[in-house]
């Protein structure tokens, strides 16, 4: 075997020198500086891209029927889908007051502010539900059934994520065993929140306006 | 005994996982397919004989099963019978059996072919291509295991594909009308 | 860097003490149950990279089976059904199970150690996405043993995967397709944060390692190529399970649909293979020839862009489709301007091998055979580019030959190269030199053997995916050859496998840094610490370890007690935070269980959707409840927390 170390290239061991004391660095639980944050935004851009790509699916399958949508299919309903999106939009209020009691470390504003948006979770989802109903389609009735049914059902799993980050949050939080990472995981969560609440408008618009414009 | 069990399970698996992805490209058909044992009547001569249920080959298999389909229309079963729901001929997706539902009864029904319309296939069809056939048929109506019926086919779509049908229980008699009567 | 601060020397008896402090920190536990609660990137790195080459021993073995059914006309060692089994689950291998996971384990494993800091940002979640993948490949697998093998091929286009695959086996590709995703996604976004917020201090945009910059540009392109396939094998399996109608033309659905989004990931991912390869050969060169890689702002612009046109050709993969002149016309364009990226990274290796003395070693030799293959496979690739060429050609083993050229010289022959360089810091022992060589150069024959006459076989007509053919056809004696190619590279992989054994349990002893290269993972011990460095270093320039100096700095003040990283900025690596690290965990390992509680079941029944959802959420709950690892009480009333938000202008 030929040794293949060319020991005149390793270089001679290193003496270490102090170059930088980090004692007085602490960490951080809010915005870009803590990698939670980056996690956070990791999942958003994957969950964002996957609305989009079932909006890019639905225009086009709609391109391959004369009338959307399809003939004998009814219209979707409207009533049902925008006091949903109200309710969603009005998720935003508890959300980001709880996030703004956690950036002053409160935890008592934190502990009603999520107390209010657990329960406001819950009829987010119960319209939800309503809202399949109010699609007056069955997913396997035609393509237009099936996207429509896909679209709404992978937003819907983004709220139900919500639903359940936001009750571990505010479980650790009611037991009174918050850290300082569960201040910064409020934070986020109401990033999240802006981001599931904010993407569901085009996917409303598409789901329930577009039809009715063509 | 931990490891008994896996084996046994593992064992299991394979044996069911065999029989619903088999494709049997080069059997003999007449080995592949039993003679159906058919009773059309109680009464029985001499003593009373045990006669033996006979099995359809291919109802746990997706394979021959997707084979039956695609000579379910080859054939032009759907001419009279459409996709199972029945219009010239009888309805095969829901309850009510004729001449019974057994593989066996199903299999005469085809190779034999019954008064009032329902041509022998005998002629036409090997054992196998009965018995497959056979299966599609009894998957129609959620008879067959449901991870061997087909699927959505890609056609407008009618009815519920065969694998999400919840299966119909086969009444036990039924007299046809008088019109499906020579 | 702070500059008032003078740099002073540490004590040897400070090192040792903060040693044995680290050491206890971030010991793996011993036994089963260690093994599954680990959460450090070596040996989750090291985890995927062996996984990988076991897949790549199945999928070679599934290729030398193939190669011997075809290798005369009319063979009768698989049937028809199980040919296609055969060539399905060696695409989908390959490609899912051997191919990203190998490369993204390689920047798990070797990322945190060259940007210079302790472990992943996400441990858990690292380690989560590894028994996900894992778990993907037992189920492909499993199901292939027991005749549920996939066959319609590893793009799965339907009709052929809906209408006319009865059974459950594309079903089984389906959700081994969306385990594989998620173990992607997941390693993706832990790798960015990694090498966005944990650089050392120092380590500026312009001081990257090339493979780290690599690895940064490939985990973006995955969090976008790999959601759509993963949105696309969902489609198919619901097609499949509840009879929607996304690909079903009669019913307004589209195979086109399919094609399009199978390939809007499926041509970035060659990408997602190919560029760490990229990063690899970089690193190789720079050592060998013992200077800086040539042109590093245009090497790194070259991956840049390589990124964004690889989203914007893969309509190429579908010129045999009815698709608007205009299209096929921009995405031939688009298709030969890739060429352009790659060429720039060529002609600055060339540079830096022309203006440096190259020692030819093994990992060297890799990178002269990655040069020849991928080349021959680059051509084959502008050639295919053409739309009137490629309708003469397409389907055929003509583009077989074009796309494993690519992809053994582009991915394999980088990634081998890569195995040699670093396995001394992989086991602490060098391989041995003679074995390597002989392993390169029956590589090399054996790969052109096997694929150049695959070439004349697609000009003579013969169509991929045939189980066999007529001995009038003529296409037996270059078929022979073909196989008697597979025949050496199985020789040859066989050399390489007694290499690693071999050398792992005595090759000769490394130390540090054999090659005397520049980054900083070789700053370490090999095999590395757990903790991989007792100091982390702080950065003065792009080559860290090339500075004579004679002494290296590096950042004091970390605890040792807890597994803390430190956070440093975006661009400029000025630190600003720090980060504790959970420890062990067995959630990972069990959340991945819930997985597989959703995705296997729902192959069955949609019922599974909503036993699978409840397991997930199970686990989630298991994993993210309690959070005794970072109990540090809260500060009093009225301490400096107190109505004084935190802002990052505050913390600078």
């Amino acid at each position: 075997m030929t040794p293949v170390m060319d020991t005149e290239l390793v270089p001679p061991p290193q003496r270490l020198v102090s170059a930088f004391d980090a004692s007085g660095i602490e960490e951080k639980y809010f915005g870009t500086d803590s990698v939670s944050w980056w996690g956070t935004v990791g999942f958003m851009v994957i969950e964002g891209f996957t609305l989009i790509l079932c909006m890019g699916a639905y225009f086009y399958l709609r391109k391959n029927e004369l009338g959307w949508p399809p003939e004998r299919t009814p219209l979707p309903d409207l009533v049902v889908p925008t006091i949903s999106l109200a309710t969603l939009l009005l998720k935003l209020v508890p959300i980001s007051m709880a996030a703004r009691k956690a950036r002053r470390w409160d935890g008592d504003g934190v502990r009603r502010w999520l107390a209010i948006t657990l329960a406001w979770n819950l009829v987010n989802l119960g319209m939800r539900i309503a809202e399949f109903g109010a699609l007056r389609v069955r997913w396997d009735t035609n393509a237009y059934g099936s996207i429509v049914w896909a679209t709404l059902f992978d937003h819907a799993y983004l709220i139900l994520f919500d639903l359940f980050e936001t009750a571990g949050i505010a479980l650790v939080f009611f037991r009174h065993q918050e850290t300082h990472r569960d201040f910064g995981a409020v934070d986020d969560d109401a990033m999240y929140t802006w981001f599931l609440v904010l993407a569901f408008i085009p996917v409303y618009v598409m789901l329930y306006w577009f039809p009715r414009w063509t | 005994m931990t490891r008994t069990v896996l084996c046994a399970s593992a064992l299991v698996l394979l044996a069911l996982a065999c029989e619903r992805e088999d494709r049997d490209f080069h059997s003999d058909p007449a080995a592949a397919t039993p003679k159906p044992n058919i009773v059309m009547s109680s009464l029985q001569p001499g003593p009373v004989a045990v006669i033996p249920k006979t099995e359809a080959p291919y109802d746990d298999n997706a394979w021959m099963t997707a084979e039956g389909m695609r000579l379910y229309h080859q054939m032009n079963c759907s001419g009279c019978h459409f996709e199972g729901g029945g219009g010239i001929g009888p309805p095969l997706m829901d309850d009510e059996w004729i001449y019974g539902s057994d593989p066996a009864n199903i299999y005469a029904t085809i190779a034999e072919g019954r008064p009032g319309g329902m041509p022998p296939w005998g002629t036409r069809m090997t054992p196998q291509q009965i018995w497959t056939v056979v299966s599609y048929v009894r998957s129609l109506s959620g008879l067959t295991p449901r991870g061997a019926r087909p699927g959505r086919s890609d056609h407008m779509s009618g009815n519920l594909a065969p694998q999400n049908r919840t299966p119909e229980k086969p009444k036990p008699t039924f007299t046809p009308p008088a019109s499906w009567r020579p | 860097m702070s500059a008032a601060l003078a740099p002073i020397p540490l004590e040897t008896e400070t090192i040792t003490r903060e040693r044995d402090a680290l050491q206890r920190t971030w010991a793996s536990e011993p036994g089963l149950l260690g093994w599954l609660r680990e959460v450090n990137h070596v040996s989750i790195g090291k985890r995927y990279v062996i996984t990988a080459f076991v897949f790549l021993l199945l999928g070679g073995l599934e290729a030398g089976v193939m190669r011997l059914q075809l290798s005369r006309p009319e063979n009768r060692i698989l049937n028809p059904d199980s040919y296609n089994q055969f060539f399905t689950v060696h695409g989908s291998t390959m490609m899912f199970l051997f191919a990203v996971p190998v490369m993204l384990g390689m920047g798990i494993w070797l990322v945190p150690m060259m940007i210079g800091t302790r472990n992943v940002s996400f441990p858990r979640l690292n380690a989560f996405g590894y028994y996900t993948y894992l778990f993907g490949g037992i189920v492909l697998y499993g199901a292939f043993l027991f005749n549920t093998g996939p066959d319609a091929g590893w793009f799965a286009y339907p009709p052929l995967s809906t209408a006319f695959t009865p059974g459950k086996r594309t079903d089984f590709w389906a959700q081994m397709i969306t385990f594989t995703e998620i173990a992607a996604l997941a390693a993706s976004i832990t790798l960015i944060a990694t090498i966005f917020k944990q650089r050392a201090p120092g380590m500026t945009l312009n001081r990257i390692p090339l493979f780290v910059w690599s690895i940064l540009v490939i985990s973006f392109m995955v969090l976008f190529a790999m959601p759509t396939v993963a949105v696309a094998s969902i489609f198919l399996a619901l097609d499949r399970l509840i009879s929607t109608h996304f690909f079903n033309a009669a019913e307004g659905g589209d195979p086109l649909l399919w094609q399009h989004m199978f390939w809007f990931f499926g041509h970035p991912e060659v990408y997602i293979i190919f560029i760490p390869g990229l990063g690899f050969v970089s690193h190789i060169v720079a050592t060998f020839t013992r200077r800086p890689v040539f042109g590093y702002p245009m090497m790194v612009l070259s991956l840049v862009a390589t990124a964004f046109m690889g989203f914007a050709l893969w309509v190429h993969h579908m010129f045999a489709t009815p698709l608007p002149q205009l299209g096929q016309s921009f995405f031939t364009a688009a298709s030969t301007v890739i060429a352009i990226p790659t060429g720039v990274q060529i002609f600055c290796w060339i540079a830096t091998i022309a203006a440096g003395r190259p020692r030819y070693a093994t990992p060297f030799l890799f990178v002269l055979g990655f040069f020849i293959v991928f080349t021959i496979g680059g051509l084959t690739g502008v050639m295919v580019a053409s739309v009137p060429f490629d309708l003469q050609v397409h389907d055929t083993y003509f583009v077989v030959a074009h796309f494993h050229y690519v992809l053994i010289g582009g991915a394999l022959f980088p990634l081998l190269g890569a195995i040699y360089y670093w396995f001394p810091k992989f086991s602490g022992r060098l391989m041995s030199e003679t074995l390597g060589k002989w392993h390169f150069w029956l590589l090399l024959i054996g790969v052109n053997v096997t694929f150049f006459p695959m070439h004349l076989l697609g000009y003579m007509g013969m169509p991929r995916r045939v189980y066999t053919y007529l001995p009038e056809t003529g296409w037996g004696p270059l078929n022979s050859l073909a196989s008697a190619g597979a025949g050496i590279i199985v020789v040859a992989m066989l050399i390489f496998a007694w290499n690693v054994f071999s050398s792992w349990r005595n090759g000769d002893v490394a130390g540090p840094n054999p090659w005397g290269a520049d980054t900083l993972e070789w700053a370490t011990e090999s095999p590395p610490a757990p903790y991989n460095f007792a100091h982390i270093p702080v950065v003065q320039s792009p080559a860290p370890l090339w500075e004579a100096s004679g002494t290296m700095p590096v950042v004091t003040g970390m605890r040792t007690d807890v597994r803390e990283v430190l956070i440093s900025s975006v661009m400029d690596a000025h630190p600003c935070g720090k980060h504790e690290h959970p420890g062990p965990s067995i959630w990972p390992f069990l959340t991945s269980v819930c997985v597989a509680l959703y995705f296997v079941p729902v192959i069955f029944t949609p019922w599974g959707a909503v036993l699978g959802t409840v397991a997930v959420l199970a686990g989630a709950a298991g994993w993210g409840l309690p959070h005794a690892t970072s109990s540090k009480p809260l500060p009093a009333p009225g301490s400096m927390y107190k109505d004084e938000p935190l802002t990052p202008e505050a913390a600078r």
